[in-house]
């Protein structure tokens, strides 16, 4: 594996970046080894075929290789108790802020009886290859019944924290910025006994400081599970609609390490569903972040944020309630990209087996259901997916994605021996027409490998430009896949820091020119299901040389331009400093 | 599907052994035995030529289920012997649709009509192994060519995979065997709507209209097609025509409520997706889909069955529902919703010991079930039996006060037992915490009537009117209730 070695670089005294703004400032980090890089008559920008890719597959799974060895305990006692088939997640954070992007992950354990040998686990990146298990020694080794985990730098102090969910109580960890964490639950006010699952962090009042959406699934018991069954009599997990829906939670940053439940002022208690994934985004461009929330057979929720501290819930009326012929989908997990390029965030919501996934292209804020003329009718229908990521994989300037799956229910599964819930994942990629097609066996991936899978996050774990991916299973082995991407096409990873705020610059949008094409992106680390992302931009651009513009519109407002900038490695944005600054940083 | 004409064949079940622990394993051979000698065709096989069918092994799950397993070489051996194609691996699968599935691949070895093949791809189809029984399908439709079933059943995979290209070209070819079969017109606007082909849908969906008039689904394709075209008034008209079809189609709902919204009609789009959301939402081709059904039908499962307990819900045969409910209930002993469900029809059938049976067994397994003590208080206010609904409904009331149905039936029994003061105040509170349930409102001005408190009476059936203007009891109540106003107010001078 590649170690990126940091290096800050003048702009201006390498005459690539060219400010525009007159606060601004960009340091450029270079990887090592961009001498490396194929010069661009080497190189390989054949599609890929199962010719050219057969010897060797893109991914290849290295958590075992690498360190990573996690195994999830859904505490399955033959109950089919629901908590039982929706866990868990992680998160893709630097939590000892050295530049290597680490790995946390969430367990579950046992539903009824004594937890506390079931824990979380965070796994250290050194950077060449290798994660240490650091989970105790961190702090980070929470025990209870887990579902996601979100790492967002809450309290504006520089290091990453982390936000976990579980079937009660939810826990906060601060980052105490040494390598250990503390929990900080009850101070701040998160622990919310209910069963809690997704969640996002966002800047609802643009107040500089974090505030924290929460979704809750149902008001789940043991007891009040009823018996279900698979068409054919066996016993099989029931649906959410066996019990009664959740509202969601909205927490208000206070600013001194406490948070303030404003749920029923902000209007967010009126409305109740059975809430999964949730996605924070200025959908409608009107400066405010919007709050959506894939709910499992319960309308989605739109939750418009009105810019006085409410909220109002328009989903419905909006278009992105109901899938196309009317019906609440079992809404999973979740993820926005500018997929037809008009700017402006569309949706991708993954659903149960039998139903296509539901992509949601946005207009203004108001979306309409494309999900079959985007391809999602064709290759997601056999199966239950959970965890989403929207990604370019070869840097070809297209985007793919990964989706992961995993049957909740025997009911559209044909049986598998030993487990009758798994299924396999799939690459997608868009093919010449623009739709998304099914890519696994393309990208040599084998097709034969079956998971209950649930989360799906980008990471570029090895920070050589592409994106490797952690996937989350239930019942099974945590997987690292590294991206063998031997494309030699061009990219550019960016890491965004405000001049305030959060470290990472949530919400932030960034919109690239490079010739005659632009896109968007945005800082969203939280997206797909029950866990956080690499939380820095990583952008496929082709056979571009450069970079003719870059607009940062930061989560306060403020907009920044750079022009010309250079391809093929990392840069670090910082909001208000001048090019010359990132020189102080060599 | 018509029925098939029953074969020469004698099956015989024989257990072979049954073992121990959490997995009691039996095995089941089948033998088939010709009776008469049959008619070959080109690549039929008689039956002497066949080997035994494979083994069947019976495995019963904690929970006391019986799942059957094919042993998966023999079956793949037997396949080779019989010139069919490779099975998948079907891993468990109910005994019946085991013995189902041998039972048609035996006809299909022997025979090779059109019909057998046909079955295989039903049973492969409900088994939801889409390929083979594609296969199948393309096989009975080289049988029989005229026959527009069976490509029917390959565009409805085609179309259920998302292969819209492929499907549309099935359905065009079925069209020309059969034209007048609403769904495959249904099932094309859908697609060519799905791929934004807008007039071809329209086309479609004209052409279900004039074969089923009566139905919604013609005219909510067009009020589609309208509405992704922008033109509004035609699909608010469309959709109207739909909802005169269709009252409770929940389709017309939505896509009003879309149109109303794309109008900026707020109120009245979130009117619609109101109603929308407490619709059935149920199988919306399926339902419509005779040929459909019969798929599923065919495989001889307890989903089948179950299928047709829901279907027939709203025709109220009691016996015929009973006799289905306690079919799945079989194999499905700890099903506490079908357990509610029997336990009414029951009721309704006047059997009344069966139902408190029933819902004992419901209670014994969810005894904090709030809906099977409801269950509990309407079987029991059916028998008069007015402790066990006084019973039954305190315990829900203390858990969540001025419940609607619990305080129906608890005020009801007070009534019945002439305790109309308690019966008063148990709907006092439950119309106090939910105004907009008018029975409860009914039922409190009528006992408020029987005690002779006529101002009170009037004040509830007006609160009634309020809710349903044209609510015959309410304005009948409240007549009543002024007269005796009247009358009293004259007699007081």
């Amino acid at each position: 594996m590649e170690r990126w070695v940091c290096v800050i670089l003048a702009a201006a005294a390498l005459g690539l970046a060219v400010p525009v703004s007159t606060r601004m400032g960009v340091m450029l980090g270079s990887p090592a080894d961009t001498s490396d890089r194929n010069s661009s008559d080497d190189r390989d920008t054949r599609p890929h075929t199962p010719e050219n890719d057969s010897v060797k597959p893109i991914y290849d799974d290295i958590a075992a290789d690498a360190g990573v060895e996690f195994v999830h305990q859904p505490g399955a006692i033959g109950e089919f108790w629901l908590p039982e088939v929706m866990g868990a997640g992680g998160a893709i954070l630097d939590y000892d802020g050295d530049g290597d992007y680490d790995i946390y992950v969430v367990q579950g354990g046992e539903i009824v009886g004594d937890n506390d040998r079931f824990r979380n686990k965070l796994f250290a990146n050194d950077g060449l290859g290798r994660f240490t298990d650091v989970s105790a020694a961190s702090g980070a080794d929470v025990p209870g019944y887990g579902m996601g985990a979100w790492a967002a730098d809450y309290d504006n102090d520089g290091d990453v924290d982390l936000f976990i969910t579980r079937l009660g109580p939810n826990v906060l960890l601060r980052n105490n910025g040494d390598g250990t964490f503390t929990d900080v639950s009850d101070v701040a006010g998160v622990a919310d006994e209910r069963w809690g699952t997704g969640a996002a962090f966002f800047d609802f009042d643009r107040d500089g400081f974090l505030d924290l959406f929460v979704t809750n699934y149902v008001d789940w018991k043991p007891h009040i599970e009823p018996a279900c069954y698979m068409p054919t009599g066996q016993r099989d997990y029931c649906t959410p609609e066996t019990a009664a829906a959740s509202p969601g939670v909205l927490y208000h940053n206070l600013g001194d390490g406490r948070f303030e439940d404003v749920s029923a002022q902000a209007g967010i208690s009126r409305t109740r569903g059975n809430g999964l994934g949730v996605l924070c985004s200025d959908f409608d461009g009107d400066g405010w972040v919007d709050v959506f929330v894939a709910n499992d057979m319960t309308p989605g929720f739109f939750w418009h944020n009105k810019g006085d501290g409410t909220f109002e819930e328009s989903g419905a009326l909006r278009g992105c309630a109901y899938n196309g012929d009317g019906l609440a989908i079992a809404g999973m997990g979740v993820a926005a990209e500018d997929i037809d390029a008009d700017g402006d965030f569309d949706l991708v919501v993954t659903n149960i087996g039998a139903q296509p996934h539901m992509c949601l292209d946005n207009e203004d804020g108001y979306f309409s259901d494309v999900s079959h003329s985007m391809g999602f009718g064709r290759w997601g229908v056999p199966y239950t997916g959970f965890g989403i990521a929207l990604f370019d994989q070869n840097h070809d300037a297209r985007l793919d994605g990964l989706v992961v799956n995993g049957a909740v229910n025997g009911r559209f599964t044909p049986q598998r021996a030993g487990n009758r819930y798994a299924q396999r994942n799939q690459f997608i990629r868009r093919d010449e027409t623009g739709r998304f097609i099914d890519a696994t066996e393309e990208l040599g991936v084998p097709s034969d490998k079956f998971e209950i899978s649930r989360g799906a996050y980008v990471v570029d774990i090895d920070n050589d430009g592409d994106l490797d991916m952690l996937v989350t299973n239930n019942r099974g082995p945590v997987q690292l896949l590294r991206n063998e991407n031997q494309s030699g096409l061009s990219w550019v990873m960016l890491d965004l820091i405000p001049g305030n705020g959060n470290r990472h610059a949530i919400n932030a949008r960034v919109e690239l020119e490079v010739g005659d094409r632009r896109i968007l992106r945005e800082v969203r680390p939280h997206e797909s299901y029950l866990g956080t992302r690499d939380p820095r931009i990583h952008v496929g651009l082709a056979d571009a040389q450069l970079i003719d513009r870059l607009t940062v519109r930061w989560s306060d407002g403020a907009v920044e331009e750079w022009v010309s900038l250079p391809v093929d490695r990392h840069l670090r944005l910082v909001q208000g400093h001048a090019p010359d600054f990132g020189t102080e940083e060599k | 599907m018509p029925a098939r004409k029953k074969k020469p064949t004698v099956r015989l079940w024989r257990r072979l052994s049954v073992g121990l622990g959490l997995l009691v394993a039996a095995e089941i051979v089948f033998l088939g035995v010709t009776e008469t000698p049959r008619e070959v065709s080109e690549v039929a096989l008689p039956l002497a030529k066949l080997p035994p069918l494979p083994r069947v092994s019976i495995e019963i799950g904690r929970d006391g289920v019986e799942m059957a397993r094919v042993d998966y070489e023999s079956l793949v051996r037997w396949c080779k012997v019989a010139r069919l194609p490779q099975p998948p691996e079907l891993g468990l699968v109910e005994p019946s649709v085991a013995e189902t599935l041998l039972s048609a691949m035996q006809d299909a070895a022997q025979d090779s009509h059109a019909e057998d093949f046909a079955r295989l791809g039903m049973i492969y189809e409900h088994l939801a192994r889409h390929d083979i029984a594609k296969h199948y399908f393309e096989r009975a439709a080289e049988r029989d060519p005229a026959d527009f079933r069976w490509p029917y059943y390959v565009a409805c995979i085609e179309q259920a995979a998302g292969r819209n290209e492929q499907a549309i070209g099935g359905f065009a070819k079925v069209l020309n065997l059969n034209e007048s079969y609403p769904m495959t017109h249904g099932r094309l606007g859908q697609l060519y709507l799905e791929m934004s082909r807008w007039e071809e849908a329209a086309e479609r969906f004209r052409r279900y209209v004039e074969l089923a008039p009566h139905d919604s689904l013609g005219y909510v394709g067009l009020g589609r097609v309208a509405l992704a075209q922008r033109k509004y008034e035609n699909a608010l008209r469309f959709l109207g025509d739909g909802l005169q079809r269709g009252a409770n189609d929940f389709q017309c709902h939505y896509n009003l409520a879309r149109v109303y919204a794309a109008l900026g009609r707020d109120a009245l789009a979130n009117k619609h997706f109101d109603i929308c959301r407490v619709l059935p939402k149920g199988k919306w081709f399926k339902m419509r889909d005779p040929l459909e059904q019969a798929l599923h039908a065919a495989a001889g499962s307890i989903e089948s069955v179950a299928a047709e307990f829901d279907r027939l819900k709203q025709t109220r045969d009691w016996p015929r529902l009973a006799e289905l409910a306690e079919q799945v209930l079989k194999r499905r002993p700890e099903d506490s919703g079908l357990i509610k469900n029997l336990a009414l029809i029951y009721s309704r059938l006047g059997r009344t010991d069966d139902a408190r049976r029933m819902i004992e067994r419901g209670l014994a397994l969810r005894a904090d079930d709030p809906a099977m003590r409801l269950v509990q208080a309407q079987i029991a206010l059916g028998a008069q039996d007015f402790d066990t609904v006084l019973q039954a409904t305190a315990g829900l009331l203390a858990r969540t006060p001025g419940d609607p149905q619990a305080s129906h039936f608890r005020a009801r029994a007070f009534v019945a037992l002439g305790r109309l003061d308690d019966a008063k105040n148990v709907l006092r509170e439950t119309v106090q915490a939910n105004p907009e349930v008018i029975e409860n409102i009914l039922l409190l001005g009528r006992v408020l009537r029987d005690g002779g408190e006529w101002d009170e009476s009037a004040k509830a059936f007006a609160a009634a009117l309020h809710l349903q203007p044209q609510n015959p009891t309410a304005i009948a109540g409240l007549e009543e209730a002024n007269r005796h106003r009247d009358d009293s107010s004259t007699e007081n001078p």
